[in-house]
């Protein structure tokens, strides 16, 4: 029972990958639950440390993949820090630095945007610079990565 | 391959699922009562699941076929499409299914007997008229056979039926079954192809062109009537070039006196798709791309782009092949 509120609870602030439940059972039709003691039930959790610890590795793992994954980049913390974007221009500049970093994996907007490259420009003449770069950008799909 | 199983309590028993299970010993398998209660539920990533999906074991109770749309045809009159299974062994970027499905797992249906029954009610009802149906628009069609064996039962429905035709569209080297069974002049076994370039970059866990040539070449010489689609055709800088390597190499090696069909058509995708793939790929060139939305709500390349690559290889085909076997997808200009 507890388990079906944690799961809908956190299941609203991870995709369901990430949202597991494990269950250590205290008590079935052989072990009834008037035998449970608090020195049982630390030990079956005891017992079953190593096992949660390293579901919870798997999962702390695939979250950090997905955090990063889905992190603007350094150029976005670097651009936001030299000027004032409002929030609609913040997510724009995180989509067009997406777009970006695809199209030139090698990087270089920090370096093509950034105060000392653009003068006074402002946010807005940032985002227009970045769309006409993307624009232009030419399309060279990279070979995968082996997985 | 498989570690996880989903079995539909309602076919538990069917002798179908029970093979299919005894494919996979090693698998946990969890009983359910609907497949949606695991397939598409909210909040999925496909992209995690894609790493290791789970096989779900289902029936399918309605719309066993769905009219295809008429820009897919190949010539029939009439024209179905149906998915005994959904999703696919391969990862190819473009692919719609990301976009279509929240989860990665692959569901069959195996409650075949329905499927076939709708396909036999639609060849009477088709009367004088030609009945194609295409198998592989959920699925590849041929890439889990060896488990599903879908070749073995659905292809005896058309033997004997010569107003229907039944296409199997891949991009699998499990061509087994069909090599040791009597061709079909009624069964189109078609592959998909992109040049090696995009294939490398795009179509992940898939045969290497090289390979998918091979298979289909070795179908041809056993008479079995093949296909080529060039569909998804894909922008890159040297596309052309490309292209026009991939179709010297293909028509190099077919016979096309006995190719039954060659399609092409843009890379698109509906821009709900198109918002959930990049949202879930946002690192892909692919979707970086200047694209844009047409006027039926469907993002694709931009009109000077998609003309003049369709055209270039529209033209290009056309050295090689007779127009009445090209089945353009779309209208080039």
């Amino acid at each position: 029972m507890e388990g079906a509120g944690f799961f809908s609870s956190v299941s609203g602030c991870a995709t369901t990958e990430l949202a597991q439940t494990v269950k250590v059972v205290s008590d079935n039709a052989d072990c009834p639950p008037e035998d449970l003691t608090p020195t049982r039930i630390s030990r079956l959790l005891e017992d079953n440390l190593a096992l949660i610890d390293k579901l919870a590795q798997q999962l702390l793992s695939l979250a950090g993949e997905e955090r990063r994954r889905l992190h603007p980049g350094a150029d976005y913390e670097a651009l936001v820090r030299e000027r004032r974007f409002t929030a609609t221009q913040r997510e724009q500049l995180k989509t067009l630095l997406r777009k970006w970093r695809a199209l030139r994996p090698e990087g270089g907007a920090t370096e093509l945007l950034t105060k000392e490259a653009t003068g006074s420009v402002n946010a807005a003449q940032i985002i227009a610079r970045l769309r006409v770069e993307i624009e232009n950008a030419p399309i060279r799909l990279p070979p995968q990565e082996p997985t | 391959m498989i570690e996880q199983i989903y079995l539909e309590a309602a076919v538990a028993d069917h002798p179908r699922a029970r093979a299919i299970m005894g494919r996979f010993p090693a698998a946990a398998v969890a009983e359910c009562d609907r497949y949606t209660e695991i397939f598409n539920r909210k909040a999925q990533n496909f992209r995690l699941q894609k790493r290791k999906p789970a096989l779900i074991l289902a029936q399918k109770f309605a719309n066993h076929l769905l009219p295809s749309p008429p820009e897919y045809a190949i010539g029939g009159e009439q024209n179905y499409y149906f998915s005994h299974m959904l999703n696919c062994l391969y990862d190819c970027r473009y692919c719609f299914l990301q976009g279509m499905h929240r989860s990665a797992h692959y569901v069959v249906f195996v409650n075949y007997e329905d499927f076939i029954a709708a396909i036999e009610e639609k060849i009477e009802a088709a009367g004088r008229q030609t009945a194609h149906f295409f198998s592989g628009y959920d699925c590849d069609s041929l890439a889990l056979d060896p488990v599903t064996h879908f070749v073995q039962e659905f292809l005896p429905v058309f033997k004997g039926r010569p107003r229907a035709l039944l296409e199997l569209r891949t991009k699998s080297a499990q061509i087994r079954s069909l090599l040791a069974r009597e061709p079909l002049p009624n069964c189109v076994v078609a592959y998909s192809f992109t040049p090696a370039e995009i294939a490398s970059a795009l179509e992940r866990k898939a045969p290497p062109v090289s390979k998918r040539l091979a298979a289909l070449q070795r179908l041809q010489a056993r008479g079995w009537p093949v296909g080529l689609r060039f569909d998804p055709l894909i922008h890159q800088e040297g596309a052309r070039s490309q292209y026009q390597a991939l179709f010297a190499q293909v028509f190099a090696r077919l016979d096309v006196a006995t190719l039954h069909s060659v399609t092409l058509g843009s890379f698109r995708l509906p821009k709900p798709y198109y918002k959930t793939l990049s949202r879930l790929y946002p690192e892909e060139a692919l979707f970086a791309s200047p694209l844009e939305e047409t006027d039926k709500g469907v993002i694709t390349y931009r009109k000077p782009v998609r003309d003049e690559l369709l055209s270039f290889c529209r033209d290009a085909l056309l050295s090689y092949i007779p127009e009445d076997k090209f089945f353009p997808c779309e209208k080039i200009a």
